[in-house]
């Protein structure tokens, strides 16, 4: 009750200052460091921002698309329905050291700690801005934020009034339909509903005709947002949506896979003031895979507290603990199984990050750590520290030192693989209990600038050393199996690799006139790993071969007479050493016309340049030809209500 | 890992939970700054004393319409900082706007450090329905704003860049301007 009156004791306040002076104003205090409105500029790790107006210019189509060109990250489409997005390194099909959350609620999928992108269409025009931070989120984040956190977070309800409808229909894209509906319940409340539905052919085969990788999908869902006082707010979200994909798999032929999930999410939060602010946020997230090898039915249940307060001048602490449990139901066959068909893992976490003011306006330091406890590797710290130097207010330079660990996944403690490695030779890879947890020990330098208004840059350097990567060690070769004249090789999981990454990322703006913006990005990544001498793992080549040395990306942002907009974007990857990808370059371009307001009107191309891979064949998914592609767009907002 | 380090995780976040519960409970009471938009709120009201619009932007008896682009949030808090607060014979309204396409009818445009990416268009919307623009990001002023705020050993302050004033068709009172850091524009 007392804060209650706390936050209502402040309009009386706002009365007496609508009558002050200009002189006396200026005389207030005022404090401005709010978690959420924080400046870019001044947070101390590698920070870009995808807003809406970036995402509706790129032309892209789906959430991995969009990330392209981000700097640190390696986006490589594998077939039509299956992306290996990595940051900073270990580019895979199943790419496990990054963290991707949508709302608060994490979306990768715990089964092997990556992401199934086909999984989540979301309807992009909702969105609000897309936070790529690379390197380690672990002290605030967890496991499994080794490598980088992508954080895609959807408009609040009161930024999506009235009726949205949007369609575009192309070449590769045969139909792509979304609608919207928000409506606002008095000031304080709003909600919306929307649903979409995409229809996307087949990409080529390198080897023969169609790749036989066409995806539908469908989903649906809806936020409201309730502020019942200034201070406080309430929101209950949720999604369903069910996809079909095809692909075709390593060994095994094609394969039709349907997918389908829901999820619920409830957020409370409440801001005693500018600097203390609490928010409890539960959700429940159900996944349903059936796919050609193993189905899988998977329930996750998390509760999060979080607090931020000032408890000292200088410091501003934020703190904050969480459970989460996550069962599942696995139905394998011969060529992947579990062992246990089901199983529930809990886990317990807390964190606690204080930011101190050194010198004002000049050196703050922050310094935190998290504390978790899982069912695989039981306790895992991960702290880091991180500085950050602003000698004046155009230059940032940052620093950190952080640990970060992965923990192991289903696949990692339960998985049976079995796969041909040829016409009479398979393998068999089993995991295991003993395999721990991924190390890493991070060291970050960053510089950021605005040498000229019209003028932005920014450089992160790394250094990461890992330890007990995960290896795939064989151990026996059977022969006359499966059949007679056939062998196969045993193999189990094991964390006998090690080594080094390093790499430079930079990322410049410049607006040269009111109308044309040039922006590009240079990405250089390295990793160097080796087996230890107990190890007889041949992946870690591989491992180094699937990301590129070198990536560039140019983008320009014309603004023409008569409502027009003309986009074009150009990235040059690098070839993936021994992986039979050579370097390729795509070219996307976007010409918008918006004869009145609300009405947008485009034409978009993507991959232009060359029809070409992008990342070899996978452990399961085998890769097919990124085709170019034109598609058409209509967007129609408009401001209209329910009464 | 073994049940006993399971315990020994629970018991060292307990602690840390009860020693940050003392840290809580030993912190001075909040609240004692006021709100930083709720200043800005009372300073927009100075501005809108002390700027004059061309007489085709400004009818008389009509309100003075603050257009956020920014928050709901923000908005909030800058229409409780304003309250009902007349200027002249002009009652003062707030409202929050989500993109450059709704400015008509805005006096005043006050753009938050959030959406201050793309200043370019915006200051070409507000220009043609002369509306002063306000912004809190730096290099804002400098790049087409008309005032912006920034800082000063935790202290509001502001800039003004005249030319972008003069090319909206609005008269900055000389108290205005003696009050401010001036900038031109950069090319």
């Amino acid at each position: 009750m007392a804060l209650l009156a706390l936050a209502l004791g402040t309009p009386a306040l706002a009365q007496d200052l609508s009558t002050m002076d200009l002189e006396d104003l200026m005389e207030i205090e005022v404090t401005t460091v709010s978690k959420q409105a924080r400046r870019m500029g001044e947070s101390p790790a590698a920070v870009t921002v995808l807003t809406q107006d970036d995402i509706r210019r790129s032309g892209a189509l789906s959430l991995p698309e969009l990330l392209r060109g981000v700097p640190g990250l390696h986006v490589a489409q594998i077939d039509a329905t299956h992306w290996s997005v990595s940051s900073r390194g270990f580019s895979d099909e199943f790419s496990n050291k990054l963290l991707v959350m949508v709302d608060g609620r994490s979306i990768y999928a715990p089964i092997f700690s990556g992401v199934l992108w086909n999984e989540h269409d979301l309807m992009l025009e909702d969105i609000e801005r897309i936070e790529v931070v690379r390197g380690p989120g672990g002290t605030l984040w967890g496991a499994n934020a080794v490598n980088g956190v992508i954080h895609i977070k959807t408009k609040p309800a009161a930024e999506t009034q009235g009726v949205l409808t949007s369609l575009q229909a192309g070449s590769y894209e045969k139909a792509n339909v979304a609608g919207r509906y928000g409506h606002a319940f008095g000031d304080r409340a709003h909600m919306r509903v929307y649903g979409k539905f995409a229809d996307r052919d087949d990409f080529e085969s390198p080897v023969r005709g169609s790749a036989d990788d066409d995806w539908q999908s469908v989903r649906t869902g809806g936020r409201f947002d309730w502020r019942p006082t200034d201070s406080s707010m309430l929101t209950l979200q949720g999604d369903y949506y069910e996809s079909d994909v095809d692909r075709v798999l390593v060994g095994a032929g094609a394969s039709t896979e349907d997918n389908d999930g829901a999820n619920v999410l409830l957020r409370l939060s409440h801001a005693f003031s500018d600097t203390s602010e609490v928010s409890l946020q539960g959700f429940w997230d159900r996944t349903g895979r059936e796919q050609g090898l193993v189905e899988e039915d998977r329930d996750t249940f998390d509760v999060e507290l979080q607090h931020s307060f000032s408890p000292l001048a200088r410091n501003f602490v934020v703190w904050g603990a969480g459970y989460r449990t996550s069962s599942d139901d696995i139905d394998g066959s011969i060529g992947l199984n579990f062992s246990g068909s089901s199983r529930t893992d809990e886990l317990y976490s807390f964190f606690v990050q204080d930011e101190i003011t050194i010198l004002p306006n000049l050196l703050a330091l922050t310094v935190g750590t998290k504390l978790e406890d899982n069912d695989y590797t039981g306790l895992e710290v991960q702290p880091s520290g991180r500085l950050l130097f602003t000698p004046t207010e155009k230059h940032v330079f940052w620093g950190a030192v952080s640990r970060a660990v992965r923990t192991p996944s289903r696949v990692e403690d339960d998985v049976m693989f079995f796969q041909p490695t040829g016409p009479t030779t398979f393998q068999s890879v089993t995991g295991s209990h003993d395999v721990d947890s991924e190390d890493l020990l991070a060291y970050e330098l960053g510089f950021r600038s605005t040498p000229h208004p019209r003028v932005n840059m920014d450089v992160a350097l790394f250094w990461n050393d890992y330890d007990h990567l995960r290896s795939t060690e064989p151990y026996a070769t059977v022969p006359n199996s499966p059949f007679p004249g056939a062998t196969t090789q045993l193999a189990r999981l094991d964390n006998e690799l090690s080594g080094d990454s390093y790499g430079a990322e930079f990322a410049g703006m410049v607006r040269l006139t009111d109308w044309l913006r040039l922006s590009g990005t240079y990405t250089f990544t390295r990793l160097e790993l080796s087996p230890t001498s107990a190890s007889n793992d041949v992946t870690s080549e591989d491992m180094e071969g699937m990301t590129p040395r070198h990536q560039f990306g140019i983008r320009s942002q014309v603004d023409l007479p008569w409502d027009l907009e003309l986009d074009t974007a150009l990235f040059w990857v690098d070839r993936l050493q021994g992986q039979g990808v050579s370097s390729y370059t795509r070219v996307d371009a976007r010409l918008a016309w918006q004869p009145m307001d609300g009405v947008e009107l485009s034409i978009v191309g993507l991959n232009l340049a060359e029809e070409h891979t992008e990342f070899p064949n996978g452990t399961l998914t085998q890769a097919s030809k990124v085709p170019r592609s034109v598609y058409g767009s209509i967007r129609w907002d408009v401001d209209w209500n329910l009464e | 890992m073994s049940r006993r380090a399971r315990t020994d995780a629970r018991a060292i976040g307990l602690a840390l939970c009860v020693w940050l519960a003392g840290l809580l409970l030993a912190s001075p009471p909040a609240g004692s700054t006021p709100d930083e938009y709720q200043v800005k709120a009372a300073f927009l009201l100075n501005f809108a004393r002390l700027v004059e619009w061309p007489q085709k932007a400004m009818a008389a008896d009509r309100p003075i319409v603050v257009s956020v682009l920014g928050s709901q949030e923000v908005r909030d808090s800058i229409a409780a900082g304003i309250g009902d607060a007349v200027i002249g014979e002009h009652p003062v309204e707030v409202q929050r706007i989500d993109s450059a396409s709704e400015i008509g009818g805005s006096h005043i445009l006050f753009v938050t450090r959030e959406r201050a990416q793309e200043p370019a268009e915006i200051f070409r919307t507000a220009r043609r329905h002369a509306a002063l623009v306000v912004g809190e990001s730096e290099g804002f002023a400098e790049s087409g704003g008309t005032i912006n705020f920034f800082t000063e050993d935790r202290k509001l302050r502001f800039e003004i860049n005249p030319d972008a004033a003069k090319a909206s068709g609005l008269k900055i009172s000389s108290r205005l301007l003696r009050l401010a850091v001036l900038v031109g524009e950069e090319r």
